[in-house]
């Protein structure tokens, strides 16, 4: 049987009715399997996209069997996440840093419509699958976390979907930040290329909380990005977290060439800082266009007008194409040299980059992923007093594992 | 049901002139002694009291030249239903031979002009006639109808993938015209055509212009057609593009050459360079086969010429 909360009621979510209209009416059917029927984060869904059609899952039936044709953008599957719903980053290859971030995938797929996105090509569900089952989900990751308590973990939901564009992953993002003083070894990390956070800014726990947002020049959002935010919107979210006593984050990736990119990034560097003050922001990251060779054909077939595979790419030590060495370094420079010439510059790093490529452009490279993972510590516990409760100490991150268990393994 | 039956026909009464089933380039080659056939190679429909074939036409025109009277042929259930009738057709050919990707396309446009439904052709070929259907959209896929045959006669000859004939597709007469002259002229293997034809396409769409625009910026219909050998002329077309299509890579793989030409390098020895870039390393590879040879990079190592290789390793 199916609940559906009355308006101001203790179960209608604060952030009801106001995320972007468009990938509201965006989904049009959502699948619920039978586990989760019951469920607060399913009933609330539910009510939020009256206008899609419900199909409940019949007994021994698979999303598979029901939706097999289904475009995973236009729905949504509830059910419950089996093992492996907190994990680390999969990284890429031993030859690339990887700073041992920790993801939540309790959102897998995205509404928005990113051409060099590789989500769109690797997940293999009929719909965008939400977890429902809040509370087992928090009850593990709390559980992880208690294991490791001299530890900093940095984890987010923003790896295999969007934390905010959908109904569902605010909901959970709201979760979490309401009980994040119970964990007071992680930061919590809501990534987007969406600003409807108005409802999640009241929020009284505002501690390790950093909202952060994917950000390209203007010129590629028009392009590649859709139904993304503009870069403009962005900021203007950005500025209001920080307002409201949150940290931001940004995350320059995928960085792409195109006419004019020399001037673009720097551009969009002092952009970022007429409105953020650097010391707030926790990290800041790059990374460039990259993706397994066989995508590039489905880009062109999905996105005739891209220009994104026709880049200087070669295959990288991981198997993967990106732009080749001497086309990375003059853009991560472009971009480094602005973002790091303000007294306390934010934590700044590379997503799966070489150490080759961290001392081209910063002038040093950290020792492993081990101590790329103490150096965001360091850095946190050492421009915002007070964060955390503990010293981070480098032995606590030696050949620590991630909070699946498993140690850091190469792709 | 049987869906096809044998029968004993005349050729001469078998109608011909219809040819919108006459797709395949080749048919079984069995044609010197019709009697013995134990499986025949047409198959015809009787509709309006005549016989027309459906598969065989090449076949059923040398019986007709040979004034044969008799051959054994199949003919079609009239009360199968259309979709039915392409799935025995298709089944018939592929028991000789896989469709060409030029036959394919002319199949899938039949069908479409039948009236089956795009489901309808995924559903029942995609399987049969491994359709590419996550790389090429139906109306990619007839396109191919329109390669001009001495392109389509090369690829056919190179047994090349169905993937490389939807490249060629949105090309112009004019790019056609000077792939055909390339396959003349200067004698690609299959893989340098496709490097070539991506080359072309991809710089096309960067700077927003048409492939036979970038044939004549790049000035390669005069490289065609110059007095090299075709081995020379192939190579300098496949460089200027490579110029164009990837300009800071080959920047840079120029000055690395430049400096790896300054060091003197003894005979034998050779310093290999990673061409992706991704590591920063020379590999030095060298063969001894003489106490000479040992001094020889003795020498060489402990020398002036030996260091040069740290300003190499500072340039990659």
């Amino acid at each position: 049987m199916i609940f559906f909360p009355e308006k101001n009621s203790k179960n209608y979510p604060d952030c009801w009715g106001r995320c972007n209209s468009t990938l509201k009416y965006s989904i049009k059917k959502i699948f619920v399997d039978k586990i989760a029927t019951d469920d607060k984060l399913t009933k609330n869904i539910l009510e939020y996209y009256q206008d899609a059609e419900i199909v409940f899952l019949p007994k021994n039936k698979s999303i598979h069997d029901i939706a097999s044709d289904g475009n995973p953008k236009h729905s949504l599957y509830l059910t419950h996440g089996k093992a492996g719903v907190i994990k680390g980053c999969p990284g890429t290859s031993t030859d690339y840093l990887c700073c041992k971030y920790q993801v939540i995938n309790h959102t897998q797929n995205c509404p928005l419509n990113c051409s060099y996105c590789i989500l769109q090509f690797y997940l293999n569900q009929p719909a965008t699958v939400i977890y429902t089952d809040v509370n087992n989900i928090l009850r593990d990751l709390k559980s992880k976390l208690a294991l490791q308590p001299k530890r900093l973990f940095r984890i987010g939901t923003g790896e295999l979907g969007d934390s905010l564009a959908l109904f569902g992953s605010r909901l959970f993002a709201k979760e979490i930040i309401e009980i994040i003083d119970q964990m007071p070894n992680v930061i919590f990390e809501i990534k987007s290329k969406v600003v409807d956070i108005d409802d999640l800014l009241h929020l009284k726990n505002k501690k390790r909380i950093v909202f952060s947002w994917s950000l390209n020049p203007q010129k590629v959002v028009d392009k590649e990005e859709s139904m993304a935010s503009t870069v403009d919107e962005r900021l203007k979210a950005a500025r209001k977290a920080q307002k409201a006593g949150f940290l931001t984050g940004f995350h320059f990736d995928p960085m792409l060439i195109f006419p004019g990119w020399e001037k673009a990034y720097p551009s969009l560097a002092d952009k970022l800082y007429s409105y953020i003050n650097p010391s707030g922001i926790a990290w800041i990251s790059m990374g460039s266009l990259r993706y397994p060779p066989s995508m590039k054909e489905k880009i062109i077939l999905q996105y005739p007008d891209t220009k994104i595979p026709y880049g200087e790419m070669i295959i990288g030590n991981d198997g993967k194409s990106r732009y080749a060495r001497p086309v990375r370094i003059p853009l991560y420079k472009s971009l480094y040299e602005k973002l790091f010439a303000v007294p306390n510059p934010p934590f700044i790093y590379f997503c799966m980059e070489s150490a080759l490529v961290w001392n081209e452009v910063m002038g040093f490279a950290p020792a492993s992923n081990d101590d790329l993972d103490f150096r965001f510590t360091k850095s946190i516990s050492t421009r915002f007093k007070n964060l955390i409760s503990f010293s981070p100490e480098l032995k606590n991150y030696l050949d620590a594992l991630n909070l699946d268990g498993n140690e850091f393994q190469s792709g | 049901m049987n869906y096809l039956n044998i029968i004993n026909l005349n050729p001469q009464k078998c109608e011909i002139s219809q040819r919108e089933f006459d797709i395949f380039l080749s048919e079984p080659e069995n044609t010197k002694y019709p009697s013995l056939f134990i499986n025949p190679s047409i198959i015809v429909e009787y509709h309006d009291n005549r016989f027309f074939v459906i598969y065989g036409f090449k076949t059923i025109e040398y019986y007709q030249k040979k004034n044969i009277t008799t051959i054994p042929v199949f003919q079609i259930n009239s009360e199968i239903n259309k979709l039915k009738k392409f799935i025995i057709l298709a089944e018939f050919h592929k028991q000789f031979r896989d469709f060409y990707p030029i036959e394919l396309a002319y199949f899938v446009d039949l069908l479409l002009s039948k009236k089956l439904t795009k489901i309808e052709i995924w559903d029942n070929f995609s399987t049969l006639l491994e359709l590419p259907k996550n790389v090429m959209p139906l109306k990619n896929l007839i396109k191919i109808k329109y390669i001009p045959k001495p392109l389509t006669d090369y690829l056919i000859n190179k047994n090349s993938p169905i993937k490389f004939y939807s490249d060629l597709v949105d090309l112009d007469v004019k790019v056609n015209e000077f792939l055909i002259s390339l396959i003349e002229l200067a004698k690609p293997s299959l893989s340098i055509l496709k490097e070539i034809v991506t080359n072309l396409t991809e710089i096309g769409k960067l700077e927003d212009s048409n492939c036979y625009q970038i044939i004549i910026k790049l000035k390669l219909n005069i490289l065609l057609n110059s007095d090299e050998n075709s081995s020379n002329k192939l190579s300098k077309i496949r460089n200027r593009l490579n110029e164009c299509r990837y300009p800071v890579i080959t920047k840079h793989k120029l000055e690395l050459h430049k400096i790896i030409k300054s060091i003197k390098i003894p005979q034998g020895l050779k310093l290999v360079t990673d061409n992706n870039f991704e590591n920063r390393q020379i590999r030095v590879e060298f063969l001894v086969k003489s106490d000479k040879d040992i001094q020889k990079y003795r020498d060489f190592f402990s020398g002036k010429e030996f260091e040069k290789l740290s300003g190499l390793l500072g340039k990659m």
